[in-house]
């Protein structure tokens, strides 16, 4: 899978590289959902979606979630996304 | 269709995010689709499949179903379908076998010969339609043979086709025998001949009309028979040439002005229903008229009828002949100079003028000197 999060890294040279090493999420239109830096996924359905990140837990409520593509730690999602809270 | 080879695995467990996990750490997972609460569906590549299906049933996990996608599993599936590749291997011998055959016989070159007639003889003389027992040589020769009028035949098999190449022997004109004779195209005198071959049928002296044989198309040979030959001839002759102009010393021309009136009516039945009648000023003048039919039906047969009235003037003309003369005699050459061929060669020219009552007829003559029996 690509990685445009290095892209981002490679152009804020002051920026701590250490915040890129915990999660990085990029919402598409509400229609794609790129995540980046994932520690599992926890629960998984039609319309819910929760995974670990870094020191914490993150969800994501919405309609007809496909999971495109899931690797160890990144994951990329399609469906009507509503909502996204990180606890 | 999609393209990418995949496999498709259905399976039907709880708690299956920990069974995602646990794969994605060492390969990728595409298209997750959760379908019911514990029935879920997903993708792999192809050459992971195994290790997929090894770590689900360790985990006993029930496996629904696989199911394989992309192309290379379309290509295995259609090359695994024994009643496809039957029906290849039947059509390959199928056209295997037809090849050794000829379906068609086609025959090119001159169209005099009858299609018909060589087809049947063709027909009629290969042994076979499989191709190698046509006699292709010997074929020739047959139809060299019974047909005269062939000068060359070629026979080959090209494809699934006999193809028949005629030529046709053209018979020289004088093999035939048929000859029109020489004749006169002009009123002439004959002054000089020189005879190739023929008959004549004038001498030095004649005086020969249009269309008079010169040369008729046969000889008598020594033995007195009468044998047909193609006549040849120079026959050189005056040829003469001819043209009349009329000129009047005076006469009166009728013009038309340019002005006119038109009166129109139109008519039902011949009677007049409207008329549009303007008055008649012109002191001279010529009547036309014309009629027009308003409608196509013959119910009511609506005419138009217009009567033109052109203004006329009439003109004098005195023009004496002798202040004119030389322009006529002029008229009169160019005007026979016409029938002349291009590059002709003129021996004479004279004109003779004939006074008559109120008019004068020039006439002008032109002689030519020219092989008369040149066709």
């Amino acid at each position: 899978m690509f990685n445009f999060f290095d892209e981002i890294k490679d152009k804020i040279n002051n920026f701590d590289s250490n915040f890129f090493n915990e999660f990085n999420i990029v919402n598409i239109s509400g229609k794609f959902l790129y995540v980046e830096g994932h520690c599992g996924i926890t629960i998984i359905n039609d319309n819910y979606l929760a995974f670990k990140i870094k020191g914490g837990r993150f969800i994501v409520e919405g309609k007809n979630f496909i999971i495109k593509e899931l690797t160890e730690n990144t994951l990329l999602l399609q469906g009507f996304i509503i909502k996204m809270e990180k606890f | 269709m999609k393209l990418k080879n995949r496999a498709k695995i259905r399976i039907k467990s709880y708690n299956q995010e920990r069974i995602l996990n646990n794969i994605t750490k060492k390969i990728n997972i595409y298209n997750y689709i959760k379908e019911e609460k514990n029935i879920s569906s997903f993708e792999v590549d192809l050459k992971n499949q195994k290790y997929v299906i090894q770590n689900l049933k360790s985990n006993n996990i029930e496996i629904v179903s696989i199911k394989h996608e992309g192309i290379k599993n379309k290509v295995l599936k259609t090359f695994s379908n024994i009643g496809l590749i039957i029906g290849v291997i039947i059509s390959i011998l199928i056209y295997i076998l037809q090849y050794q055959f000829i379906w068609n016989i086609e025959i090119l070159g001159d169209k005099n010969i009858d299609d018909k007639e060589m087809l049947n003889f063709i027909n009629s003389n290969i042994q076979s339609r499989f191709k190698s027992k046509i006699d292709l040589d010997k074929l020739e020769i047959q139809i060299k043979d019974n047909f005269d009028n062939i000068s060359s035949v070629s026979v080959a098999i090209i494809g699934q086709s006999l193809v028949v190449n005629l030529n046709v022997s053209s018979i020289p004109n004088e093999m035939l025998g048929n000859y029109p004779a020489i004749v006169s195209q002009y009123d002439c005198l004959v002054k000089e001949i020189n005879l190739i071959q023929g008959t004549l049928n004038v001498k030095v002296g004649d005086i020969v009309k249009k269309g008079d044989v010169l040369v008729y198309p046969y000889v008598i040979d020594s033995q007195g028979v009468k044998r047909d030959i193609e006549p040849k001839a120079n026959i050189f002759a005056e040829v003469w040439f001819s043209s009349t102009i009329k000129h009047y010393d005076y006469f009166i021309e009728i013009k038309k002005t340019g002005k006119s009136i038109v009166n129109s009516d139109i008519q039902l039945f011949g009677l007049n229903i409207y008329q549009n009648y303007k008055e008649n000023s012109f002191e001279n003048y010529e009547v036309e008229t014309k009629t027009i039919s308003l409608t196509n039906n013959l119910i009511l047969p609506f005419k138009l009828k217009k009567t033109i009235y052109y203004e006329t003037e009439v003109i004098e003309h005195y023009e004496p002949f002798e202040a004119v003369k030389e322009k006529i005699i002029d008229q009169a050459r160019q005007k026979t100079l016409i029938f002349l061929s291009e590059n002709e060669i003129i021996s004479k020219e004279n004109f003779t003028i004939k006074e008559e009552v109120g008019f004068y007829t020039v006439n002008y003559y032109i002689t030519t000197y020219k092989d008369v029996a040149y066709i």
